[in-house]
């Protein structure tokens, strides 16, 4: 094996925003996905969007708005967003229409509404984001890839920084036959605004490290890792404590979010408060 | 010795395509002018506008592994194999993959869907039931095969196997692997696959013609093809590759993405961000763009988007427009939809080896608004240094990857 480098491509976090909703209230998210400031969203990009699709968008609309960024222009930045099962809902009302009613009951919209990439689309199009933008992810371990994703790309073809969006629903939303949730379950979502760590200020700062670093042993709990962030990075903002937060990566350590205090933002949490 | 240090190589392939499921027998159809494309079977069609597609068959167990537990396998995951395990042979790297860290990267646009709908062919609800869905396809590849390093799902829509190269790169360069598989695979000849692109208006329906119905650039084209299949490429740093004698296909010499931010499914009519993931490819391989020696282009055969890259490619090349060879390979594959960029690349090394630019068939009557330095119906030979690979996915996410001969 080969020893693992200490990795010199740390990145910024130069904003972040997270979103902690009851599936419930999704809808009406969907309707206001939160403070818009002067950026017109066009409705219909989010009539049919994925309920993850919501919930990255509106955890992107409150890092620009809790930092600031009302007026920042995103155009040459990259976009990278992981859902984490995401079309559950929607396959289970399109496969039942198929069974019952076939081809005229697959909707054009399954495709561009439910692929891996479908977050990362609908995202650069609400921001206007003019470089790259990809999906990654898709099941247990997404937050990890994402993060890797983002390291890996942060300044890749010229780009000023990059927006890596993680979203999910826990519990897994159980569908009914025509794509309706039926139990109690939570979405969350967290947008962070990176860039390479260079000479940068930023109070937070990610990078890979190798496990062999760690001082505890790391286990990869698919469901609590996203809330376990938006904690953290709620917690940064409220907190003048140095702090720590891992995320494993398997085969690689983990992603250690570094957070130094000498300089304290506020954070808000769109829907409900976080914690 | 050039410097090799940030330099990376492809040491090998493996593949799945309806023109053949090795390397070479992709190669040889390919530069022969053949279709793969033909009615398909995967289900009964009935009540489906489009019943052509390019298939891939049954695939066998890869050397050294038990047929009999592949056979009970998923599609999916007999894919993944074969495409994996004939990578990691071709490269040598398979009796020696303990020995490094090999990361696994794996252009998929709809893993659970498939999964769902494939579920629901056999009459289980898995949809309905989430504790089920634990194992991702690039974790059981990982397990299966032993492999140490990262693992990660990524797609751009058509252009999944270009950002899978892209990827693979920059792990490598940046140490977090040894070695990375990577590529793009795609099983997208199912029901509600077929019909959800049907009713989106985008592919032919010349199911009485199969053969002649993917027809990039020509002016009697209505749409594309769907194919099936995949191709997973061993990625190394040159220096490492070079020190243990590897067979080096190609460079992954430069990479550009954009994003056109224009619409969920309309193509954008503004060409300047393919533009700009051209440029920004050339200039991370420090190529101008007449010294390209081919093009192998997105072209699907639908009626804006050739015709839309044919203007990208007037506005990059200039004075070299009618110098530069372009081609468009699904012609003979079909669009391949998530993994049509990495077969494309699989492509793009066999036109390296056999220093020959594979046709675009079916080419009879070329667009005038698709005015390019076309290779129609026949191979062509050529000195062949490097290449460029276009792909412009559904959505406006634009990729192209320069491949570099190596030696």
């Amino acid at each position: 094996m080969t020893p693992h480098p200490n990795d010199p491509y740390a990145c910024a976090l130069q904003a972040y925003g997270v979103a902690k909703v009851p599936f419930t209230e999704i809808p009406a998210l969907r309707k206001v996905p939160g403070p818009l400031g002067g950026r017109k969203i066009a409705p219909s990009l989010l009539k049919h969007a994925d309920p993850q699709t919501i919930l990255g968008l509106a955890a992107i609309l409150q890092a620009i708005d809790d930092f600031g960024w009302a007026d920042r222009s995103f155009e040459g930045w990259g976009m990278i967003a992981a859902p984490r099962f995401i079309g559950r809902l929607m396959a289970a009302a399109v496969i039942d229409r198929y069974k019952r009613v076939g081809v005229s009951g697959v909707s054009p919209l399954l495709i561009p509404t439910v692929s891996l990439n479908a977050i990362s689309g609908a995202l650069s199009l609400a921001l206007k984001t003019k470089g790259f933008n990809y999906g990654v992810g898709g099941g247990n371990g997404h937050l990890a890839e994402a993060l890797l994703a983002g390291l890996a790309a942060r300044d890749d073809c010229g780009v000023p920084g990059v927006w890596v969006v993680a979203t999910q629903i826990s519990p897994e939303p159980v569908p009914d036959l025509v794509g309706q949730c039926t139990n109690d379950c939570v979405g969350y979502a967290v947008a962070l605004a990176i860039t390479p760590a260079g000479a940068s200020t930023s109070r937070l700062n990610l990078r890979v490290v190798p496990t062999a670093a760690l001082a505890d042993d790391l286990s990869i709990d698919p469901d609590t890792e996203l809330p376990a962030l938006t904690n953290f990075l709620h917690a940064s903002t409220t907190s003048g404590r140095q702090r720590r937060w891992f995320c494993p990566v398997m085969g690689v350590g983990a992603i250690e979010f570094d957070d130094d205090p000498a300089r304290v933002r506020k954070t808000k949490v769109a829907g409900r408060a976080a914690g | 010795m050039a410097d090799r240090s940030d330099k990376v190589w492809i040491t090998g392939v493996g593949l799945a395509s309806p023109l053949g499921n090795t390397y070479n027998d992709l190669a040889e159809n390919l530069l022969a002018g053949k279709s793969g494309i033909t009615r398909f079977e995967q289900f009964n069609s009935f009540d489906h506008p489009c019943k052509i597609a390019g298939s891939i068959g049954p695939l066998s167990a890869p050397e050294g592994w038990d047929p009999e537990s592949f056979a009970t396998l998923s599609d999916w995951k007999q894919l993944l194999l074969w495409t994996a395990v004939n990578a990691l042979q071709d490269s040598g790297w398979w009796e020696h993959r303990s020995k490094v860290r090999i990361g696994l990267i794996i252009g998929m646009g709809a893993e659970w869907v498939q999964v769902w709908e494939q579920a629901m062919l056999q009459g289980d609800d898995r949809v309905h039931d989430p504790a089920r869905d634990a194992t991702c396809l690039t974790a059981f590849v990982r397990e299966s095969l032993g492999l140490s390093g990262p693992t990660a799902s990524v797609a751009a829509a058509c252009a999944s196997g270009n950002l899978a190269l892209a990827q693979a790169r920059r792990w490598v360069q940046r140490g977090w692997v040894d070695v990375c598989l990577a590529g793009a695979c795609d099983r997208p000849i199912t029901p509600i696959g077929m019909a959800g692109f049907g009713n989106l208006g985008a592919l032919s329906k010349r199911n009485e013609e199969p053969t002649l119905a993917s027809r990039p650039f020509d002016r009697g084209r209505e749409g594309f093809v769907v194919g099936e299949g995949g191709a997973l490429f061993v990625i190394e740093r040159a220096d490492r590759a070079g020190s243990r004698g590897a067979r080096a296909y190609a460079e992954i010499a430069g990479v550009g993405a954009t994003s056109d931010a224009y619409h969920l499914v309309i193509p954008s009519p503004d060409p300047a961000p393919c533009i700009s993931a051209i440029r920004l490819a050339l200039a991370d391989a420090r190529l101008n763009p007449d010294e390209l020696d081919y093009i192998n282009a997105h072209a699907p055969g639908t009626t804006v988007g050739d015709a839309f890259e044919a203007r990208a490619l007037r506005e990059v090349l200039g004075d070299a427009l009618h110098k530069v060879p372009v081609s468009s390979t699904k012609s003979m594959t079909g669009h391949l939809v998530t993994a049509a960029s990495a077969v494309e690349a699989a492509a793009c090394l066999a036109a390296f080896d056999h220093q020959a630019i594979p046709p675009t068939i079916n080419l009879d009557d070329p667009d005038p608004e698709c005015d390019l330095c076309h290779v129609p119906h026949e191979a062509r030979p050529a000195p062949l240094r490097t290449i460029l690979s276009n792909s412009f996915g559904f959505g406006g996410s634009n990729i192209c990857v320069v491949f570099r001969k190596v030696g």
